[in-house]
């Protein structure tokens, strides 16, 4: 009997520690998972709403419990399929850039605070996995194969998104002129 | 912009977020009554099968004779094991955004020897030199990169030697090519000889005329390929490039020479619908003689 209230107790202590690991692994990357999401989507609530789904998600996963180190690789995962499922879920991805677009536009005329809204812009114009390969390529320092996974497309895919995006970027007007 | 300037930018961007703090512990509460429920959904759906499986062994047994006739109920022919699947499969180097579920299937680093394809359509019987490696095979597309692959893209002491698509080295195996990536011309047809015609009259391409050639019992049309000095688009979008099948692209030669050529070889397949190899053009010496020993299984 003694045997089985030690174990109870034990049972629970250990709760209360996994508790706490996840608690604390939330804590630590939210703020980064927060960050890659705004990358992604340019709203920052959306950004805020997308890592906690992607902690809940987590948490109500068994088999993850028991590794809440594992959270932060699967946060970043998390992060880039909800975003696509947002943008396609809603179907505004064109409508959203269209209304970002012309608010982020002449809202200066310091000439480099114009060329950074200008940027800011030609990034969010971005179609998302080109934009996401730039994110994860040059905010998350992550290899090609890695990103390839995350995209579910290949290396080569993933170049060729990045080329495409820069491309993209470098043709914005403020920085060719 | 360079590198420097595009890390700039999305820490600019990121910046934007001002640091607030998080509370983890309603999303706790959340997650574990997420937890619970897709618990008791589980356990309420085995439950409702056993019922509907015992239930349903059940009304069968009721109905069926008591007897077997002699000429029934004999066992049908022994399963047939699928041993492509499994044989020689070693998952370790497959990139994992193969199609399929996993494990991946791919041959790997492969010693000196002849292999056969698992999964590409029609399976691909190959003689390669040691030090070759597959990590793709699906029913489209099967990969061979050359020996001493490694993934440092735009490293310039990369050696730069990988296969496939637009990556530089080796082999590349692609049934049912498409023109374009995004500005996919319908009037192209399916053929070995409509898709070569259409790559050598395409403005961004400077090639000879296709001529024709016999692979692994499949006949068609192969020309060498690079891309035009007077080329200055890409299509859909990005850098002076061309896109010709799927991720297979040629790029401005100038910038990427490791990506500035390539060998096509288009061919029929018997049943309709054609296969391609690409080669890069970096590659063509040593990928030829792999490419002279294919054997397509066409039944």
């Amino acid at each position: 009997m003694e045997h089985d209230r030690t174990g109870v107790v034990s049972a629970v202590d250990r709760e209360a520690g996994l508790r706490s690991r996840l608690a604390d692994a939330y804590v630590r990357s939210a703020p980064g998972g927060i960050r890659l999401a705004y990358l992604l989507t340019g709203d920052r609530a959306v950004a805020e709403d997308l890592v906690q789904e992607a902690f809940v998600r987590f948490v109500g996963r068994l088999r993850f419990l028991r590794d809440p180190d594992a959270f932060e690789p699967y946060l970043r995962r998390t992060i880039v399929n909800l975003s696509k499922n947002h943008f396609r879920r809603r179907a505004v991805e064109r409508a959203y850039l269209e209304r970002v677009g012309p608010t982020t536009e002449n809202v200066s005329t310091d000439p480099d605070v114009a060329t950074y809204d200008s940027l800011r812009s030609a990034l969010l114009r971005l179609p998302l996995r080109q934009r996401a390969a730039l994110v994860l390529r040059y905010f998350e320092d992550l290899p090609d194969t890695t990103i390839a996974e995350l995209l579910r497309c290949r290396p080569a895919t993933v170049r060729s998104l990045v080329a495409r995006g820069l491309e993209a970027l470098r043709t914005t007007p403020e920085v060719i002129s | 912009m360079n590198d420097t300037e595009v890390r700039d930018l999305l820490a600019r961007v990121a910046d934007e977020v001002p640091a607030t703090p998080v509370d983890p512990e309603p999303l706790l509460r959340r997650g574990y009554r997420r937890m619970a429920r897709t618990a008791v959904a589980g356990a309420v759906g085995i439950a409702c099968a056993i019922v509907l499986i015992v239930g349903g062994v059940g009304l069968i047994r009721s109905s069926a004779p008591t007897t077997i006739p002699a000429d029934e109920g004999q066992p049908t022919e022994p399963p047939v094991t699928v041993t492509g699947e499994t044989a020689g499969t070693w998952t370790g180097p497959c990139l994992d955004s193969q199609d399929g579920p996993p494990p991946w299937v791919c041959l790997g680093p492969l010693e000196e020897g002849t292999y056969t394809s698992q999964r590409f359509e029609p399976a691909l019987t190959f003689t390669v030199p040691t030090g070759w490696n597959n990590p793709w095979d699906t029913r489209g597309v099967f990969d061979l990169w050359t020996p001493g692959w490694s993934d440092g893209y735009e490293d310039p002491d990369d050696p730069l030697i990988y296969v496939g698509g637009n990556q530089p080295g080796g082999l590349h195996v692609v049934r049912a090519p498409r023109p374009g990536d995004g500005c996919v011309d319908a009037t192209v047809g399916t053929s070995a000889i409509e898709l070569a015609t259409w790559v050598a009259n395409h403005p961004a391409i400077v090639a000879g005329a296709p001529s024709p050639v016999e692979v692994g019992g499949l006949t068609g049309y192969q020309l060498d390929v690079s891309l035009a000095d007077t080329w200055r688009e890409s299509c859909p979008d990005g850098p002076k490039a061309v896109w010709l099948f799927g991720d297979i692209y040629l790029r401005d030669p100038n910038k990427y020479p490791e990506h500035a050529t390539k060998r096509l070889i288009l061919l029929d397949l018997r049943d309709g619908g054609s296969v391609l190899i690409a080669i890069d053009g970096t590659q063509v010496d040593a990928a030829m003689p792999i490419v002279d020993s294919f054997v397509f299984d066409l039944g």
